[in-house]
Formats: structure tokens, sequence, C-alpha cells
């Protein structure tokens, strides 16, 4: 019982993780309708760019952590004013193609800046392990869970609560009208960007002191995202966090109980499961359209 | 009365397509200008290049002596030029207050607020709804809240492409009766495509027949409702207005 | 670079004028090639053999070379990409008509260069630890490395002296994890000790507390890890959090001072079988390769002022291995001449072991000593078990 719950607990540190990726895809594609592939990308440059500025720079951890942030939210901006704005052709697979090429490209900077090593950043301390019984929550682990609550609200209150939220979520749905009404679609796209890259680095970084940060751990955290934004429904924040949950348990307990070696074909089969059963994810009202 | 929207040899088109062929006209405060002509002829193409939507090719274009050439449509919203699209265009899933808290985006709060009491006066039936997702109304009410969307921003300028597309006649009528009244109490100029030809040029002070991306005739509302050549056109005897069909 | 052109263009110059094409251009230089991945991702290998390769070179020439020949070193930076590897050791035998090659360090490069090795009849000293690229032992092709089954072997035995017989393994899910669990699994059979749980992990996982949880359960006496890190390092950091109390041996996966860093706290008396570079200054004196190891290491830190790395013996080893196969040929060189003279016996201690190459053994490790030893972490150190 205790390592069933141990295991519960495992899965969903994981699984907040994965939430966090899959926040991305789904704040970037309410915005402006891409999955972008370039998503996990962002997870792997926090975490590089984090070890960067601590281990090899020596600057402090919180410094580390708000330099993280601010640098992957601006390589996001970047990427959708250079690319994405520019883009000779705006059918949704060229686009696809062009978050991929991106991402690409961001993989390779990572390693050729921060190097290709494999990198452990402290624990951010603060707090001490949680136990109860045999049962343990680790530090880093209480800051992945409140990292998540605090940025759940922080969006639902940014989307549901803020005119700028509404004018992002206007500017996706019916960018020529947004424009009628003084919103720049283009400037909301942006801040989505922003927002969805700089969640990517404060995942990224969190995630860096429990597994290390490394140039190519962008390509798994990025399809576990999308697997967790899709299962949840893609374009639902909230579906997003309980796919990112329900992809981290199910792993967990699948290692805990079945065996360890199939445990990262089940966010997939969930995946496929999901879109068979229920093609507009588990919390999805609108249906990803086909690309 | 002061002049608002100027343009003069005005082109505009779409890829290797010219659509709108040298085009004059003036707008001032407080008059309608109607815009009729046959499906096709380019009045959508017209209200989407003064409003920013599509490049001037050429030509020259003011807005309160303000150039507009070359401005972002985000911009040219916030000048006070307001376009209400062709097909109303609401965001469907905000709710209608929402969709009326961003017509005001980049006003305060207050002036937002401010706006919102004479609108809902206006309109109580957006009262009721004010939680409602705008894309569960329906066309009417959309069409409402579309114009709504403009008017709580002040604008000085209103341009409105085909708004009794699709309506039943009673509605119809009240919007009809909200454009004069945008006219008569609150002073706003008033660029208005019409396929309903009879009753845009009933209400109009000068009107436009547009063909083949050209303004064949212009006039008073008056003038041109008695122009046969306009009547066996767009006017078809008693025949209810083409637009219905839809 | 200008210098190896020129020398090149002498050499077909003088090949041509013979009319035949011959190996060595004088009796009195060896030419010695080195292929490593001195840059991109394999570079962790390839930097600190390059720069004991280039710190043997110029020791053998202060001394007036090897026998008598002057060294002549050509190396190239293969990226640690295959294609390019193969492109310079074609480029080594026809152009630069080296004698002998030293490299390179990862096994797919070796896959390839094999092949070619065999093809041109070039001696090709790699210094990867796959068993397979000598065994069956091929005419020109040698390794240096200590080998996944030296390794293995290495730490069950040393489970089985503590008394530990009933084992658990957890191995990451890649070529270097999979094949470490196959020699764990067949090595504990032939030792009569018991893999009571064998569990994997994927390369790239961030927590491995699941099976953790259950290698807990499963009542096992000892640990084993097989990885490269961060698996390891997650792995002890899982357990200790967990409370897993079981003594736990890595594998030499994880054998470099980043571990302590990394692992910090967390690897506290766990154990690593490890090439004895390590702890180049603890090795006890009975140690049969203490000498070397302790002399190499000094002179490495000596000359570059950084400190060793495991790998350097698979470098050392090599060129030492050619040292005495040329010492071995008294007329002129050739590279048929070197290979037959390594086949026909040289037998040194190295830093990977008590090496005896022969017509059997193109590995180099005899049976008799580990290439590895076991060190424990203590107070943040490594200290021998
Ligand atoms: N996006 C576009 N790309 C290419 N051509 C277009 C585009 N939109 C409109 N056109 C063409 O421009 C011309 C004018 O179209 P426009 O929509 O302006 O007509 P309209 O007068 O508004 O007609 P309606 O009364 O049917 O709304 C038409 O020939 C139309 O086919
Ligand atoms: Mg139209």
């Amino acid at each position: 019982m205790d390592s069933f719950l141990q295991n519960l607990i495992s899965g969903c540190l994981l699984g907040c993780i994965y939430a966090m990726a899959a926040l991305g895809f789904t704040i970037v594609f309410n915005a402006s309708r891409i999955v972008n592939f370039a998503n996990g990308e962002f997870l792997m440059l926090g975490g590089v760019g984090l070890a960067g500025v601590v281990v090899t720079a020596g600057l402090p951890l919180w410094l580390g952590v708000i330099l993280a942030i601010a640098c992957t939210a601006f390589v996001g901006v970047l990427m959708q004013v250079a690319f994405l704005n520019n883009a000779r052709s705006a059918d949704e697979l060229s686009l696809v193609m062009l978050t991929i090429g991106t991402g690409l490209a961001i993989r390779g900077a990572g390693a050729l800046i921060f190097g290709r090593s494999v990198t452990f950043v402290p624990d951010f301390g603060l707090f001490p392990m949680l136990l109860m019984g045999d049962v343990y929550i680790v530090s880093q682990g209480i800051w992945i869970a409140l990292t998540l609550v605090a940025v759940g609200i922080a969006l639902w209150y940014l989307f549901s609560r803020t005119t700028f939220g509404k004018a992002m979520k206007a500017a996706s749905q019916e960018p020529r009208a947004a424009a009628l009404c003084g919103i720049e679609p283009r400037q909301a796209a942006a801040a989505a960007f922003a927002i969805a890259a700089g969640l990517g680095g404060l995942a990224g970084a969190l995630l860096a002191p429990i597994s290390a940060a490394f140039y190519e751990n962008g390509v798994f955290l990025g399809l576990k995202g999308f697997a967790a934004a899709v299962a949840g429904g893609m374009g639902n924040p909230l579906g997003a966090v309980v796919g990112g949950l329900i992809i981290g348990v199910v792993e967990a307990l699948s290692a805990g109980y079945v065996s360890s070696g199939y445990k990262d074909g089940v966010a997939f089969i969930i995946l496929l499961l999901v879109l068979l059963f229920r093609p507009q994810g588990l919390l999805g009202g609108v249906s990803v359209k086909r690309v | 009365m002061t002049e608002l929207l100027k343009f003069q040899g005005l082109v505009a088109g779409y890829g290797q397509i010219t659509v709108l062929k040298n085009l004059n006209l003036t707008v001032n405060s407080g008059e309608i200008v109607a815009l009729v002509g046959a499906n096709g002829a380019g009045k959508s193409t017209l209200l989407n290049t003064i409003s920013g939507i599509l490049p001037v090719r050429s030509g020259n274009i003011s807005f309160d002596k303000k150039d507009l050439k070359g401005m972002r449509a985000s911009k040219i919203a916030r000048l006070g030029l307001r376009h209400v699209p062709e097909g109303r265009r609401v965001f469907a899933e905000l709710s209608v207050e929402d969709n009326l808290r961003l017509g005001a985006y980049g006003l305060g709060r207050s002036e937002f607020e401010a706006g919102l009491d004479p609108i809902y006066k206006m309109f109580p039936r957006l009262v009721e709804r004010r939680n409602q997702l705008a894309g569960t109304m329906s066309g009417g009410e959309q069409q409402m809240l579309a114009i709504c969307r403009a008017l709580i921003s002040k604008p000085r300028l209103l341009m409105l492409d085909e708004p009794s597309m699709g309506l039943a006649p009673l509605v119809v009528a009240e919007i009809f009766r909200l454009i004069k009244h945008m006219r008569n109490e609150l002073g706003i100029g008033i660029l208005l495509v019409e396929q309903n030809a009879r009753a845009a040029l009933r209400i109009a002070d000068r009107a436009c027949v547009m063909s083949l991306g050209k303004f064949e005739l212009e006039g008073t509302g008056q003038q041109l409702l008695r122009n046969p050549a306009v009547a066996e056109a767009f006017l078809g005897g008693n025949r209810p207005p083409v637009a219905q069909a839809v | 670079m200008d210098r190896r052109q020129f020398l090149g263009t002498m050499a077909g110059a003088a090949a041509l004028g013979l009319g035949k094409i011959s190996f060595a251009q004088s009796a009195n230089e060896l030419r010695l090639g080195f292929l490593a991945a001195t840059s991109g991702p394999a570079a962790f290998l390839g930097a600190s053999e390059r720069l004991v390769f280039d710190l043997m070179v110029e020791q053998y020439n202060a001394a007036g070379g090897i026998g008598g020949r002057k060294v002549v070193p050509v190396t190239y930076d293969t990226e640690g990409n295959s294609t390019v590897a193969a492109q310079q050791l074609r480029r080594l035998i026809e152009s630069d008509k080296v004698d002998v090659v030293v490299g390179p360090s990862t096994t797919g490069e070796a896959l390839v260069l094999r092949t070619i090795a065999e093809e041109s009849k070039i001696p090709l000293i790699t210094m990867t630890g796959t068993e397979s690229i000598v065994v069956p032992p091929t005419p020109y092709v040698f390794k240096t490395a200590p080998t996944d089954r030296h390794v293995s072997l290495h730490m069950l035995q040393f489970a089985k002296e503590k008394g530990w017989t009933n084992i658990g393994i957890i191995t990451s899910a890649d070529g270097f994890g999979q094949a470490g669990a196959t020699y764990l699994k067949a090595n504990a059979e032939k030792l009569g000790m018991k893999i009571a749980l064998a569990e994997e992990f994927g390369p790239r996982d961030t927590d491995m507390t699941p099976q953790i949880l259950r290698l807990r359960r499963a009542g096992i006496q000892a640990l084993m890890i097989w990885s490269v890190n961060p698996g390891p390092t997650i792995i002890l950091r899982n357990a200790e959090a967990a409370g897993f109390k079981t003594p736990i041996i890595n594998s030499f996966g994880v054998a470099s001072p980043a571990l302590l860093e990394q692992a910090g706290r967390s690897a506290e008396n766990t154990y690593v079988s490890t090439m004895r570079l390590l702890i180049p200054d603890l090795l006890p004196a009975s140690d049969p390769l203490q000498p070397v190891v302790a002399k190499i290491a000094k002179e490495y830190r000596a000359k570059y002022n950084q400190p060793v790395t495991t790998f350097v013996g698979n470098a050392h080893d090599a060129v030492k291995l050619v040292e005495l196969a040329v010492k071995k040929i008294s007329g002129p060189l050739s590279r048929d001449g070197i290979a037959n003279a390594i086949k026909s016996g040289v037998s040194f201690p190295g830093c990977n072991g008590m090496m005896a190459y022969s017509a059997t053994n193109h590995g180099g490790q005899d049976d008799t000593l580990s290439p590895v030893v076991m060190v424990q972490i203590k107070n943040g150190k490594f200290v021998p078990a």
C-alpha cells in the first residue's frame, strides 16, 4: 500500500512536469491554432540554461531560474516573430513542419552554447523532504507541485479574468475581427509563445535538479507533453493538466507493477485509446482539426 | 459636419486581380453613405481596404486627416474607424460581455463600463445574455452584438457590411432604426453596404452604386431611389430583397 | 598540416619513383596514426586519449624514438561520426602512409573501421571495450579497454565475496545497459548467484522511484546499476529518498569524479567497479599495475595540469602495445610486420590490466588479474573497497 502511494506520488510529480509541457502546447494552440512541436525544446532550454548559469557560471539559483525563464520566453517570441509570422505559406502542415525544424535548430543551438554534458543542478531547497509514515515527497517535488498549482491559477486568471487573455483567445478564433477591435493578432500570438516558452523554461528548470539537464531532453519531454495535451483535449488547459497527471501516474504505476521496460509505451497507448474512443480528448469540447 | 474619411484614386485587389479601380469618396460625420451593388462588385473589398485588412495598392486615403496607407488594421480601429465585417464575426467562444469588452480593447476599464450602460439600455436582451457564449446566440442577436462591439469604442465612423443579411424583416427594421439612431443621436458617420438596397437608400444621405469595382452612379439616397436604372437593377419592383435568399 | 602534406607528397613521389607501392618510407621512422573524436558528443573519451597519445609520442622522440625509429604522428578528429572516421582511416592508409593506427574510441566507429582495416591490411588498435570487435580475432584488429564481460564478472565476484548472492539489477534501456544486463545475467548463472529482479529504465527517464520500490520489495542483498549518467545518479538519489539501505554497486559507466559532484550525499557508501586510473594515487603497492598507472597519471597531470580520466589508460595501453611490437622488429617496418609482432606475443602491465596479446587474444587482458578494481565512496571521495 505504501509503495502504491509512493508510486502515485512519483507519477503525480512527473505528471506535473508533463502538464506544464502540455500547457505550452495548449496555450500556443489556443492563440494560433499551431501545434508547436518545438515546445519540448523550451523545457530543455530551461534546464540547460539553468545549469549553465548556476553550475558553470556560478550565479545564484534564484537568478538562474529567472534568467532561464526569461531567455526561454525570449526564444519563444523570436521563434514566433522570425519564423511563424513571416512564413510564406500559412497552411497548417507547413507551419507544423516549421515548428519541427525550429525545434531541431533550438536543440543544436542548446548543444552549441551550453555543451553536451549531462548536468545536475542543486535542489531549490527551502522545503524539507515531506515524510508521512513510509511515504515521502522529496523537497524538489514540493516545488514542482506548488509551481503547477501557481501556474494553473495564474493561467486561469489570465485567460478568464484579464482582457489581454481574452484578446488572445479572440485573436485566435477570429484574427480579422480581433484586428478590427484594435487587437494586434501577431502581438497576441507572440505573447502566447512567450508564455508557453517561459512556462517550458520554468518546468525545465524545476526538473534539472531531479533529472539532469541535457540538450537532448526536449525530444521526450515534447512527446510526453504533446500526448498529454491531446489526451486531455487540445486547447483545453484543464485537460492539459489532467492529461499530464494521468500519463505521469499511469507510467509510474506501470513501472511499479507491470514492467519498467514498457512504461514509455504507456503514454502513447493512452494517447491512442483516447484518440480512438474520444477523439476530442478527455475534457475537450473542440475537436482537433485534421492537418 | 466634419470630413472624416476621404480617399482618391483608390486601387486594391487580391494577388493578380485588381478589384477596386480608382475609387473616390468622402464620408462626413453624422451622415449615412450607402453603398449598393451586385454580388462580387467589390463592396466588401472596399471596406476591407479602408479598415486595413487589405493593403492599398495606390491612391490616397485618410481618416480625420491621418494617412491610413500602410497602417495596420488594429491601429486604424483604434483611431475610431470601426468596421463591422460581413457575417458578424463575433467571438463565438467568448461571452457576450467579453465580446463587448474586447470591442473596447485598448480603452480603460472605466470607459468600458461607461460605454456598457447605454448599450445595455438600448438592448436589454444583451443584459439577460451577458454571460452566454456569443456563438450560441441567434443570428439577429449576433448582428446586434457585432454592431455594439464596434459601438462601445465610441467610433466616429462606422462601416457596416450587410448588417441585414439573413435576418427576419422585424429584426432588419430594428437594425435600420439603430443605424439612424447612431447618425442622429450620436453623430457617427456611417458607410453602409447593403443588399437590401431600397431600405438602405431610404435612410442614406448619399449613396453610390458600385459595379465591377467602380462607382457607377452617385447621388443622394432619394435621387438614386428614383433613378430608373437603379430601380431596374436593384430595387426589382416590389420583389423582396435579394439578400434574403441566403 | 603543411608538414604532413609535404611528407605526403614526398611519400607519393617516392612511391612513384620506385614504380610500386611500398609501405614505410624510411627505416628510421614509425608513422603512427591516431583517430578519435576530440570534438562532439564522444569527446569526453577522445579528448584525454588524444592528450596522452601526444604526451607519449613526445616522450619517445625525446628519448630518440622507439628502437631508434623516430615517431611521426598523424592525428585526426572523427567527431564521433563513423562516416568521417572511415574517410580519415582511408586517408591515413593511402596518403599519410601510416604503419599502424590507434583508435577509435566508440563502438559504432570501431565496427565500421574494422572492415576497412581488414581490407587494407593495416593494424588497428581500437580503444573500445566491445568484446565482439576482437572475438573472434581477425588478423589486424586489436583493442585495449576492459569489456562488459570483465566488469560484470568483477561486480558479481565482489558481491559474492561479500556474501551477497541474491542480486537485483537495474539497467538502462539502451545498447550499453542492455549489454550490461545480458552479461550480468549470464555471469551470475556461472557464479551460482541469483538475479532476483532485473529492472530497466529509459535513458532519459527522470524518476526511478517505482523501480526502487520494486527492488526493495524483492528482498535482494545488493543492487547493481549498469548505465551511464544521468540514470545512475537519479537512481542513487531516489534510493536515498526512499531509504533504500541495500548495498549498491555501479558499473564503470559512471567511473568519473562527476558522479561525486552530481550524486553528492546519495552516493555515499556505494561502490563503483572502475579502471584503476580513477584512483591512481590510492592503489596498494601490491597491485601489479600500480607503477604503470601512477606513472602515467603523474606525467599527464604534470604536463596538462588537469586530472586524469580513466580513458587515458585506453590510449596509453594502445601506444605501449605499438612500442613493444615495433621493438620486436629488427628489419624494415611493415604493417604486416607490426600485426605479426603483436600476434607472436606481446605482454606488459598496462593501465587496463595485465596485457597478453597473442594470436588468439586480441583483446589484451589476461585472465589472472581483473582489469577493474572496486572503489567505494566515503566522505565524498573514491577509496579502494
Ligand atoms: N480573398 C479573395 N481572394 C481573391 N479574390 C477575392 C477574394 N475576396 C473576394 N474576391 C473577389 O473580389 C471580387 C469582389 O468581391 P467582394 O467580396 O468585395 O464583393 P461584394 O461586392 O462584397 O459582394 P457580396 O455582395 O456578394 O458580398 C469578387 O470577384 C471576388 O471573387
Ligand atoms: Mg460582400
